[in-house]
């Protein structure tokens, strides 16, 4: 019993510390993802400490890193859509952008207000797409799994989404970093 | 009209390679001439300007728990295994879906049985006798057709408070 015990013991230990690594990695980025999204980096706070609760009681472990980050982001979005229609009453721009106005100023001089304000003019979804696409790399297929979607709509959301936003880049005079 | 959807083969390779970081020169050759690749390029580097501005601010000033209070809330928020919450509740169900018939089962059993108590106690209560041996006659001056529609209003009257008294007493057995 005692050597059950200890191997019980050992194998929830490797977990723990799995998921501590997988935690480093995830949370900052996940809450990135939540305070864009929501404009609000109280609820953003209290929205991924909830995923990742619901993610150790439904994640299955033997899953890949990345599907399980992509899970972690499911539930952030599910989420998200239930807090933003929770407080549909309160306006997320608003917020957002007094949130912009008392920010230091950011070491990304590219972001100026007025860009920032571009984005914040989005959608909530719409900039969970454009974040998850550009932002993290995610290809349709997973957004699509993330979102309950299929992947042909979100080609084309994404499409319309990009071109668009695009456009007001350039009529904004922005111009993409030159990296090698 | 929907506009036509523009895409390029290369697009889910560029935007892949954007988050992980920049772009190979032969992709990089290849957005300079595509006009999709181009606006995949421009997004992608707003967007991960944008996101390296909230990690900043993530650093500053984000409060979220360390991953052990979050492993403590979740071990905390999970049935013990073993537990078999429908056996457990078993016996209520049962005893929901029995409890009204076997009480009024019960009730009928105990009337018949003392059947002749129950008529000597209820005719021995004064005004009880009158008022039953008058519901049968009809009042002086009330027409027969009156009397009769009196009748009938008064037993539907009385069928409908039995009925509703029923219908609360089961809705409230299967809450």
């Amino acid at each position: 019993m005692g050597f059950v015990r200890q191997l019980n013991e050992r194998a929830d230990r490797i977990r723990d510390d799995a998921f501590e690594a997988f935690y480093a990695r995830t949370a900052p980025a996940l809450w990135g993802y939540a305070r864009r999204v929501c404009g609000d980096s109280a609820l953003a706070d209290d929205i991924v400490q909830e995923t990742f609760l619901r993610y150790l009681n439904n994640v299955r472990p033997e899953m890949p890193e990345r599907p399980r980050r992509a899970f972690a982001y499911k539930i952030a979005s599910r989420l998200l859509v239930d807090n933003i229609r929770r407080h549909k009453a309160v306006s997320l721009e608003t917020v957002e952008e007094q949130a912009a106005r008392d920010a230091p100023l950011s070491a990304h001089e590219a972001l100026s207000p007025d860009l920032k304000r571009l984005f914040v003019s989005l959608k909530p979804r719409d900039r969970a797409l454009l974040w998850l696409a550009y932002a993290e790399g995610y290809s349709h297929v997973e957004i699509a799994e993330i979102y309950g979607l299929r992947a042909a709509s979100v080609k084309v959301m994404l499409f319309r989404l990009r071109r668009s936003f695009a456009a007001r880049l350039r009529d904004s005079g922005y111009r993409p970093e030159e990296r090698p | 009209m929907t506009d036509p959807i523009c895409t390029c083969a290369l697009e889910e390779r560029v935007r892949a390679a954007l988050a992980q970081g920049g772009l190979e020169p032969e992709l990089r050759a290849h957005a300079a001439g595509c006009s999709v690749c181009r606006d995949v390029v421009a997004v992608s580097d707003w967007m991960r300007q944008l996101r390296n501005a909230t990690l900043e601010e993530y650093a500053a000033g984000a409060r979220i728990p360390d991953a052990g209070v979050i492993l403590e809330r979740a071990r905390s928020r999970r049935i013990p295994r073993g537990i078999d919450a429908p056996e457990i509740l078993k016996p209520l169900r049962i005893y929901r879906r029995i409890a009204l018939p076997a009480g009024l089962g019960a009730g009928i059993v105990v009337a018949v049985l003392n059947a002749s108590s129950i008529k000597a106690l209820l005719l021995s209560l004064p005004g009880l006798r009158t008022l039953i041996s008058g519901l049968g006659s009809r009042p002086p001056g009330m027409s027969p057709a009156s009397f009769g529609l009196f009748m009938m209003l008064a037993g539907l009257g009385l069928l409908s408070i039995l009925v509703m008294a029923a219908a609360t007493g089961i809705k409230q057995t299967q809450r």
